[in-house]
Formats: structure tokens, sequence, C-alpha cells
């Protein structure tokens, strides 16, 4: 296939061959890895009739061979921060040091049952307490639960203890939760799975929480008021101290949704500002890859007044020995077992490493990487808010409508000059939104190249609009129809149904 | 100290000059207002850093006081399971285009980790026998809190009835999940092991949203649901079946009983024992929940070429678009586990999987066996057949035993007393899998027979 020349003159990438399903690639009668085990002839006649499965088991049969190529090459059709720069705003993907992977490696964490009795997990709960502890210590906050396996899981967790906290005090008034309108959709999720009602407050003109709506909105019903700083739009709010303030005043508590932690982590404590929740995702700051959606966890950090209330089962320390307890008051537990333990002791090796000093300057870098990317590209799309911004920043791309043009444009344009793409179309209250969050982890080569390629961009959407239409042209694959995807969808393969 | 912030002093120097500023401290204006009087805040108590060495040092010498499989052999399950684990599982989900990507919101740089998703959907969902299955949840105990939130948005009913059979932790989850709403928790109580129609119809009332039953049960018995659907579904209630995938090779999948949804814990399916986390929430249902269900799906289409490929779809559901109105919260999920999984389960393909589940239940029968032949010791609903899993009574409390052989270097049976109660407290949890072998199963027998004074 001769490759196809653009309108520029330069060759047009050739799109790589896509990989076929494990079920189309399946051949009857392959065989993988041997498993330890039986023949199941002998154990299927001892299943009671009418127990046992009938259907056919239609997993794909390959060999060893074939898995690891299979998904090598899928490994080829994506890109990660190992590959790639990830502007994605609100995401903080940044390089997580990859000595890091090797603690969940180590056998004794690795392999350890979390049923055993206490006397055999006496090293894993010193270091998940020494994790609470440590972050007690980042947070400014009097105690820690590791419970939450995500950072939504951790806002439901907050919210649950917010609403144990006013049923102790025999509050039953208290029914509504506020969220900014710039907050993430988790906010408003969790709030309604916890059970309460969710009062939107709008932004001020400058992106923040306009301090007069939130004294308005502020009543005898309101139980928490969840907030985002720096927010989704990279504003550290102005007047929080008067926030705060109010909040305290009309006896609801506070909580900090410390997706943006990596802005002020060593700076800032949220306990110190006055929150009386707050939840990190070690995922984002605390050196676990994202993994494509996950594993990540939420650990949730609290005021004294609001310990007792925490998930169980909780970690107590009596002299040398450690043991798990479930006290009376908790909420009770929200997942199996201790917490996501191998992604904490990650987050806790990374404290460890960095040190305190260490952790401030990653706050320091992922300032001056946001504030540096955001002055080499004005000019080129307007942007919110005045002066210095935090660890990341919105522009809009609402000018380029003119030209039949979205920020989703722009964003498949940007993944051909060979970067993965910001956050699109949020937050919600800035038109056709496009959010970036460099980190510290990148270096100044890496934020001039791709400053001089978005310049490039923005120049080309506006003298030939139509050629964004057509980007990508670089990935393994053009734009999707999703709208056919959700119209009739098709979740799972077609060939594991016929084959078998 | 290490800080893997690239920039020479030079290149810091030149971006400051651009801003105008003097001095890295000069970004701190952001947060002039709120910064407390007495400045930036002491963090001596986290320490000065270390060098990668020191590093795995603290890690290791912590390790040492855990006795994990390799230190002690796993003769307990109740949630966790010591299953064999093929080496290319973790070359192959090690790799860094999937281990530091991003949920795949641009799917045309993301095809990979997309067709991974739809082929662990595809594995998952036929392994449960049903239409379709999501990306992932957390854990077991929350994707069955989340199918039984569906439950109740799709039949607007107020009463939950779960069966004594799930493993009391997840139903403990379940509760909390439920703590902001109006809704009753009913357990329907096993006889013999096993649920009994009876016993859910006597609970069985026009406010009941669904019946949640579980295979096999915490108990390990293989419990059966005839009928159970048309029960339900007379009277206008959800089925939902918590079974452990690990023993679908085997048995009577959800599908196959008529369940509606069906959830599990995926950590048997190629994740080791982890702590107790990370693990992988299941969750599958019948095609006519597909816009009530929880989570990323990712779904097949065609892209502008007329290309096949995958893209995340229906997100009409999730919360970044519906917020409040959201089917659930969930956000970040377990992706990185479930291609886990989905490796684990195309190296061992359905000749390696039944092999392995019909390894665990052999094991388990030697072992219970074995066991019985210690004069005093009797097994707990002998009456019922059980997987890999089965409970014995003994004539003492069951701590004192799982000390003995916890200092010989077993991890016995689970003591039930703390979990079920009083009445349970010479009562032990037992289980076997597919790599336990002859010599660990006599050895264990040996170490109980010696406890108890025989030879």
């Amino acid at each position: 296939m001769q490759p196809e020349m653009s309108r520029t003159g330069l060759p047009t990438f050739v799109r790589p061959s896509m990989e076929p399903t494990l079920w189309q690639k399946s051949r009857p009668g392959a065989r993988g890895v041997e498993s330890p085990g039986v023949a199941p002839e002998s154990v299927v006649s001892q299943i009671p009739k009418g127990a046992g499965r009938e259907i056919p088991l239609s997993l794909p049969e390959l060999s060893e061979l074939d898995v690891v190529r299979h998904f090598t090459r899928l490994s080829h059709l994506n890109r990660g921060v190992d590959t790639h720069f990830y502007p994605l705003g609100s995401c903080t993907m940044k390089y997580n040091p990859k000595v890091m992977d090797r603690i969940p490696e180590i056998p004794g964490f690795r392999d350890l049952h979390p049923r055993i009795d206490p006397d055999g997990m006496q090293g894993l709960l010193e270091a998940l307490q020494t994790c609470e502890e440590t972050l007690c210590q980042l947070l400014g906050m009097e105690a820690v639960t590791l419970a939450p396996a995500a950072g939504a899981h951790g806002e439901l967790t907050g919210i649950l203890v917010t609403r144990r906290y006013f049923e102790s005090r025999g509050d039953k008034n208290r029914t509504e939760i506020l969220i900014p309108d710039s907050a993430h959709g988790t906010n408003p999720a969790s709030a309604a799975m916890g059970g309460f009602t969710v009062h939107v407050l709008p932004s001020g003109s400058d992106g923040g929480v306009d301090l007069a709506r939130l004294e308005e909105a502020l009543s005898p019903r309101t139980a928490l008021v969840m907030m985002t700083v720096p927010s989704t739009l990279g504003i550290f709010e102005k007047d929080l101290p008067k926030m705060v303030a109010l909040v305290k005043a009309s006896g609801a508590l506070l909580y900090l949704d410390g997706a943006n932690f990596n802005a002020f982590i060593g700076v800032l404590r949220p306990g110190d500002l006055g929150f009386d929740i707050v939840h990190i995702n070690t995922h984002k700051t605390l050196a676990t890859p994202h993994g494509g959606g996950g594993p990540g966890s939420g650990p949730v950090g609290v005021k004294s007044h609001l310990a007792p209330y925490l998930p169980s089962p909780r970690i107590r320390k009596d002299g040398d020995r450690y043991s798990l307890v479930s006290p009376e008051t908790s909420i009770g537990p929200i997942r199996s077992f201790i917490g996501s333990s191998l992604v904490l002791l990650r987050a806790l090796g990374y404290v460890r490493m960095l040190g305190g000093e260490g952790l401030r300057k990653v706050a320091l870098y992922a300032l001056l990487n946001a504030n540096y990317l955001r002055t080499l590209l004005s000019g080129t799309l307007p942007r919110t808010g005045e002066g210095l911004c935090a660890h990341e920043f919105v522009l809009s791309a609402k000018e380029l409508s003119q030209e039949g043009l979205h920020a989703s444009d722009l964003a498949k344009e940007i993944l051909d000059a060979g970067y993965y793409a910001p956050t699109i179309s949020f937050p919600l209250i800035v038109p056709e939104a496009l959010m970036i969050e460099p980190t510290e982890t990148e270096s100044k080569e890496t934020l001039d190249r791709f400053a001089d390629d978005f310049r490039k961009i923005i120049d080309l959407a506006k003298k030939d609009p139509a050629r964004l239409k057509e980007a990508p042209r670089r990935t393994p694959v053009a734009r999707p129809d999703e709208v056919a995807a959700a119209r009739d969808p098709v979740l799972t393969d077609p060939a594991s149904l016929h084959s078998f | 100290m290490a800080d893997f912030i690239p920039h020479t002093a030079a290149e810091t120097r030149e971006m400051l000059d651009l801003l105008g500023l003097e001095g890295l401290d000069d970004l701190l204006s952001v947060y002039a207002q709120s910064m407390p009087a007495s400045g930036l805040p002491d963090l001596s108590r986290l320490g000065e850093g270390c060098d990668e060495r020191t590093l795995l040092e603290w890690f290791s010498s912590r390790a040492k006081r855990n006795l994990h499989a390799g230190r002690a052999v796993v003769f307990r399950g109740a949630g966790s399971y010591d299953h064999f684990i093929p080496a290319a599982v973790s070359s192959l989900i090690g790799r860094g285009e999937f281990l530091t990507s991003y949920t795949p919101y641009q799917p045309e740089a993301s095809q990979g980790l997309l067709q991974a998703i739809f082929e662990f959907q595809t594995a998952i969902a036929r392994l449960y026998g049903m239409d379709l299955a999501n990306a992932s949840l957390y854990d077991g105990a929350t994707a069955l809190a989340e199918a039984v939130l569906v439950a109740i948005r799709e039949t607007e009913r107020s009463v939950v009835l779960l069966s004594e059979g799930i493993d009391p932790g997840c139903r403990a989850v379940v509760a909390t999940y439920l703590e902001g709403m109006s809704v009753r928790v009913r357990t329907v109580p096993l006889e013999s092991g096993r649920t009994l129609p009876a016993s859910i119809a006597e609970s069985l009332g026009p406010d009941v949203a669904c019946f949640v039953g579980a295979s096999p049960t915490f108990l390990g018995t293989v419990d059966r649901f005839d009928g159970v659907a048309e029960l339900l579904h007379g009277a206008g209630a959800l089925f939902i079946i918590h079974a452990n995938p690990h023993t679908l090779a085997l048995l009577r999948s959800p599908g196959e009983w008529g369940a509606d949804l069906a959830t599990g814990e995926g950590q048997p399916l190629g994740l080791p024992l982890s702590s107790g986390g990370p693990y992988l929430g299941l969750l599958t249902a019948r095609k006519k929940f597909v816009r009530r269900i929880p989570g990323r799906l990712a779904g097949l289409t065609r892209d502008r070429e007329g290309r096949s490929c995958f893209v995340l779809t229906l997100q009409a559901r999730e919360q970044h678009i519906r917020r409040e109105k959201a089917n659930s919260n969930i956000c970040s999920n377990e992706t990185l586990l479930a291609l886990q999984s989905l490796v684990y389960l195309a190296l061992l393909g359905p000749s390696g999987l039944r092999r392995a589940a019909s390894g665990s239940w052999s094991n388990a029968h030697d072992l219970c066996r074995g066991l019985l032949t210690v004069p005093g010791v009797s097994l707990v609903n002998p009456e019922t057949d059980f997987f890999h899993e089965f409970v014995v009574e003994l004539p003492v409390a069951a701590d004192s035993l799982s000390r003995h052989l916890l200092s010989k270097g077993v991890l016995g049976g689970l003591p039930l007393g703390e979990i079920l109660g009083p009445s349970w407290s010479r009562c032990m949890l037992w289980c076997a899998t597919e790599i336990r072998t002859k010599s660990e199963i006599e050895q264990t027998v040996g170490l109980v027979r010696e406890f108890f004074g025989f030879r």
C-alpha cells in the first residue's frame, strides 16, 4: 500500500493492522499454559445432578506464544506516560518511579492472605499504619482510613461518615450537600448514593465559588460542602478562608476533594485550611500508575471528631502489637478486607523516597510547568483565570466554532502530533474546554515542543479547518462511530458465541 | 534525595525568567490568602528521602514479619484464594503502554486497552453464562452492592433479600452502601448449607426488589436455585447470584439458573492474594439491564474508514455525564486487574480452567476425608456437596488449632467464631486449591491429628 499524500505534501501514516480478537484467533484443541490440577472427568461425575455446568465454557484456545503476541500487539495500539506526553487535565498523568513497581512484588506482601491471624501480618499492619500516619502528616488530619478503593469511593466514605456524625448528634435535618458546578461528576454522584440531595453552587465570573451564592445556599439543612481546590479550572479559591468561616458558622462540615493534591502537596495541609474531611487519589499524586483506569486508592483523612465513624476494620496498635478492630460507631466496611494494600504500599514508598522536601518540590514544579506551558500558549486560545494558575489550566476553543470546529477536533490533531490529548469538554462550565495538566515530571524540552506543535495546530485550525476534521490520521484507527456503538451496543465478541 | 523532576538548574531559571519570577517560592503566591501565619508546614517527620536500595530494604524488612504463602501453606480461602498464576501474566500486564495509560477516553490512541476490556467483558459474560459484563468494579463485595442498587432502581422497591450463604463481609458492605437509603435488608437462612425456595417465598412480598444467592456459599456448599428465578420473577423481583468465577468452570452458571444479574470476586482469576487488595469486582447482566448497570463499557463499532474498532460506550449512564443522576459514582475501577484476569483466562483456556477447578475440588475432598479421620472432627452440613471449601467442627475452640498450625507453617482453616458468632467457635472453614500437593495435605492432616494427641 502506497502512503497517501496529504495536502501539505507530506506522506501520511499508514495505519497498522488491527489485532484479531482472542476468539477470532482461537484454534480448537490448542493448549496454553499447563495448570496444576486433575482431569475434569473424575470430578464432573461427582457433581450433583443439575448443579453442573451444561453450557459450553467459551474461552479462547491458544498457545502461550499466541497469547503473549496478542497482548504485546495490543499494547502497541495504546499510549501511556511511558510512551507519550499525556497532558490530560485533572488526571495528573505524571511519571511514576519504576522502583515502586517492585514493592507489590515482594512475596511478603504479594502472597499474604488477608484473613491470616494478626500474628502473621504484623509487617503489613505496621507498614499500613505508617502509611496512615504519613498521610495524617501530609494532610494535617487526625485520622486516616486506607479502605477506599478510588477517589469516588473515598467521597462516598466521607459522605457516609458525615451522615453518621449528624445522626450521632441527633441532627436529622441536614439532608443537603452543596457542590460547585465546576466539581468532578463523582461529587454529586457520591452525594446521591449517600442519600443526600445535591444543591449546585454556580461559579462566579472568575470560575471560583461565588461567596454570596455560598452564603445564600447554606442553611440548617446543609450537611456538607464539597470543594475542589485548586478547582478544576486550576484556580485556587482566593476567598477560601472566608468560605471556611461561613461553612463552619452554619454548622455544616467541609469536604475537600483532593484530586488536585499534586498542586499543593507539602505546601498546604487541608486540615490546617479548616477542612473536616479530605480524600486523595494515590493514583494521581502518590506513585500508582493509572493502569488504564485503575486500580487506584482513595484514602480519606478526617479531624478527630469524625474518626469514630471511619470504615471498619481499623488498625490498632497496643505496645508493639498490631491488630484489626471494628468499632461499633463505624459506618461499617465499604469493601472487602483492609484496603488496596499493594497500592497503598507504593504511596508510602513514594513519600519515603522523596521525603518532605522532595514532596514540596513536586508541588512547586507542578506549578512551574503549568504556568510555563500556559505562558507559552498565550495568544493561541483564550484561557480561564488571571495571574498565575495552579497545576493546570483551561483553554476555550469556542472561537473556533465559527470554523465548525470543536475542542475534540483539536484533541484529535494533538494525537497526530504525537501526544495524548488534553481533557476536553470538562469542566462543563467552560465552553469547548481543553484542560491541560503537564505535571512536574515533564521536561522543559517536552513542554517547548508541545507548545510549538499546539501553536501550529491552532494556525492550521484557522487556515484549514477541514483538515482537523480528518484527524487523527496517524493512529491505529480513525474516529470511531460512537453513535452507532451506543445505538445497538455490541459489548461481547460475537465470535465467542458461534465458534463453540 | 530523588524527586523525578527532570529540570536542570539552568532550565528552571529560564522558565522562571519567562514567568518574570525570582524564584520557585514566588509561585506560592497562588496560595497567599490561605497560607497559615506559621508558613509552610513542618515536614521533618516525613524524613529526608532515600535511594531505591534503602527503600526496598525498609519494605523487605517489614515483609519478613508476614507469613505469606511461601512461608505458611495456605489452606484458607473465605474470599481470597491461593491459585496458580502463569509467569506470562505479570510480564504482559507490566507493559508500560497498559500500566501507564489512562481510562481510554481517546479511543484512537487507546485501541489496545479498549480491545482488552471488550475481551474481558466477553470472557466474564461467557463464564457467568450472562449476556454482558462491565469493565470491572472495585471488588466482589462492592460489585454485589452495586448490583443490589441496580435492582432497587429497576423495581423501585425497598426490601432486599440476601442469602445467609453470602460472605458476611460482603453482606456488611451491602449494608454500608444502603446506609443512606430507606431500604431494609432481610437474611434468608440456609438449611443444611442450601437455600430452600420456601424460605425465599416466606420473605417475598410486593416490596421486595431482589434476592441474592451465593454459589458456592461462604460455607463452601454448592447451593441450588431450582425454580428460584420463576418464583422471584412472578413476584416482580430480580434474581442476583454472587458466584466464585473459578467454580463456574464446572458448576451451573448464574445464566443457567436464570439470574438477572450476577457478580463475583475476580481475585481467583490470576490475581495474587495481595494482602487483601486491590481485587477485582465482576458484574454481569442480562441485556435488558444494559442501561441500568454501573461502570465502564467497551463496545464494538466501526471507524470512519470502515475498520472495526472499540470505544467506551453508553457513557450517559456515568457520573461524568449524568452527575447526581448517574447509575453510580464509580470512575476509576480495576482495569489493569481486569486485563490480568483476561490474560490468565487466555493462557489457561477452557481446558486449563476446568483442570484447575477440578484440582481444587479434588484436593478439598481429599483434605476433608483426611481431617474426618481425626476422632472428634466432624463435617458440618454433610448432606450437601461442597466445592473447594468446607466446614468442620472440632472438639475444641478453632482458634487454638489455627494458632498451632500457623506456628508449624500451615495457614489452616478459618476459625468462624469471630465472624459467625460464638456458636461457631469450634468450627473451621477449610479450603484447598489446585496447587496444594498430596504431601501438603497429608502433612497438614498429620499436624491436626498430632494437635489432638493422635498419631
